[in-house]
């Protein structure tokens, strides 16, 4: 498990006191609209494929509805190799190839050219952007809502690269696309006994269990580019939650490739007056499959 | 200079290329006092600018880039005792600013949109440091007890910039406050 919190803190042993937060806003927490996920179905595609996307937009009175006008674009722009962010400049400043709409979920095309540009499909002379360590590449897709802005990245089906013949077959016979992964209902107990989301007391700590079923987890091949041979790899799985009101001991939890639990934990406690709060947990496997769950607490 | 390969997609074997340039100029001033009724001391004084030009960007400061460095130091010695100042006055150094911020919806975290590279500096940097030593002198050695007081103005010099996890405020990572230290020592 584990909390996340900003600070910064100075290697220079004699700066007293210089690890610490910048103000007390936790990532969990809701205060204003923010967008916090997007989810491809499907999660992976090949160049040309049609993705149909969903945002999940929320501000402290809930989901934001879908009227609000949304933008995704596909960006065109790679970032330079020594950006460690997930996109350009270009690509957070401007929208290309949009395919506007104020629907909750909007239809696209993987652009042809993805592998070219975001993966190992370049030219012999040329230098390809690194996997990441599940073997994937990604096309990012900018999302606009109104003055907020977010990037959020489409596995991307690209030919295997610098791989030996007999390799790159057996890749394309064992390879399993991704899924986006399932998420089983929210458990909330209090000292150990099972408590309604409708009936919540107030200033209480209650304990929260999200789970998936196992083949959420998944197992799939990946390229070894110094061995050159296929390895097999688990999913890992994280989960990250927010709330409007109340306080979460954890920003963020999951469970690590090589550990099988199928459910996480973390805890909530509840506000000392009545308030209808209101949660959600986004889950993500480490193969960029997304979804998300919402939940209203009413606290009496 | 070495710098950095803007193309993309990079070729292979360039990631970076010799062709960052740079300039750097200025003038040191050094005035010395030799010791003179026990009082001693100097001033020193650096005016200077360095800049850098990556490949296809236009100029900017160098990272340590400090307009003005000045140093004064003065001591007078007296019946068994040293007391001696410091004063340190410096520019500070280039930063880069963050003028927004976008959420990664892949591993939920916000990423900095920059300014202007080294467009901005910290606020000026300056000490007052004060010691006062008593020395004793025998026969085959000599020891000394010393009270060191660092900034004595507790002045709040900002060391760096820290932001929070949204970039949407910042705050100002602050060096140490005065500091007193007493010490010994010993020569043989």
């Amino acid at each position: 498990m584990m909390r996340r919190r900003t600070a910064s803190c100075l290697i220079i042993a004699l700066l007293a006191g210089a690890c610490r937060e910048v103000s007390d806003a936790r990532p969990s927490r809701i205060v204003g609209p923010q967008i916090l996920a997007l989810e491809a179905e499907p999660p992976e595609a090949a160049p040309g494929a049609s993705v149909s996307y969903h945002v999940l937009a929320v501000d402290r009175g809930g989901s934001l509805e879908p009227t609000l006008g949304m933008q995704l674009a596909y960006c065109r722009t790679p970032k330079p190799l020594t950006d460690n962010r997930v996109a350009s400049d270009a690509c957070a400043e401007a929208s290309e190839q949009p395919f506007a709409g104020a629907s909750e979920s909007l239809e696209g095309v993987v652009p042809s050219d993805t592998c070219a540009l975001f993966g190992p499909n370049v030219p012999a002379t040329d230098r390809p952007p690194d996997p990441d360590s599940t073997g994937g590449y990604y096309q990012p897709v900018r999302v606009e809502i109104e003055s907020l802005a977010a990037v959020g990245l489409q596995r991307i089906r690209c030919p295997l690269a610098n791989a030996p013949i007999d390799v790159a077959l057996a890749f394309r016979d064992r390879y399993v696309a991704n899924q986006n992964p399932v998420l089983l209902p929210l458990l909330a107990t209090i000292d150990g006994k099972a408590v309604e989301l409708s009936d919540i007391p107030r200033d209480r700590d209650v304990q929260l269990a999200l789970g998936w079923p196992a083949e959420s987890a998944e197992r799939f091949v990946v390229f070894d580019l110094a061995t050159a041979t296929l390895a097999e790899q688990r999913e890992s799985m994280r989960v990250s939650w927010f709330v409007t009101d109340g306080e979460l001991s954890y920003d963020r939890t999951g469970r690590a490739a090589d550990d099988f639990a199928l459910r996480t934990e973390n805890s909530w406690h509840s506000p000392g007056t009545a308030i209808r709060a209101h949660l959600w947990v986004v889950l993500r496997d480490s193969r960029g499959g997304t979804t998300h769950a919402s939940y209203d607490l009413e606290v009496r | 200079l070495p710098a950095r390969n803007p193309t993309q997609p990079v070729p292979l074997a360039q990631g970076l290329l010799a062709r960052g340039t740079g300039d750097a100029y200025g003038a040191e001033l050094l005035v010395r006092l030799r010791a003179w009724h026990g009082l001693s001391g100097q001033l020193g004084y650096t005016l200077s600018r360095a800049e850098r030009r990556d490949v296809d960007a236009p100029t900017r400061l160098f990272d340590f880039d400090q307009t003005h460095v000045l140093s004064v130091l003065a001591a007078y010695a007296a019946a068994g005792f040293i007391v001696s100042s410091r004063v340190r006055l410096a520019s500070g150094s280039p930063r880069t600013p963050v003028v927004g911020a976008y959420r990664d919806l892949a591993d939920d975290r916000f990423e900095p949109v920059f300014g202007a590279h080294n467009g901005i500096r910290l606020p000026a940097f300056f000490a007052l440091d004060l010691r006062i030593e008593r020395v004793f002198v025998q026969r085959a050695f000599s020891w000394s007890i010393a009270l060191d007081v660092s900034n004595v103005t507790n002045r709040r010099n900002v060391e760096d910039i820290a932001y929070r996890f949204d970039y949407r405020a910042r705050e100002d990572i602050i060096g140490l406050p005065t500091l007193a230290v007493l010490g010994w020592s010993l020569r043989l």
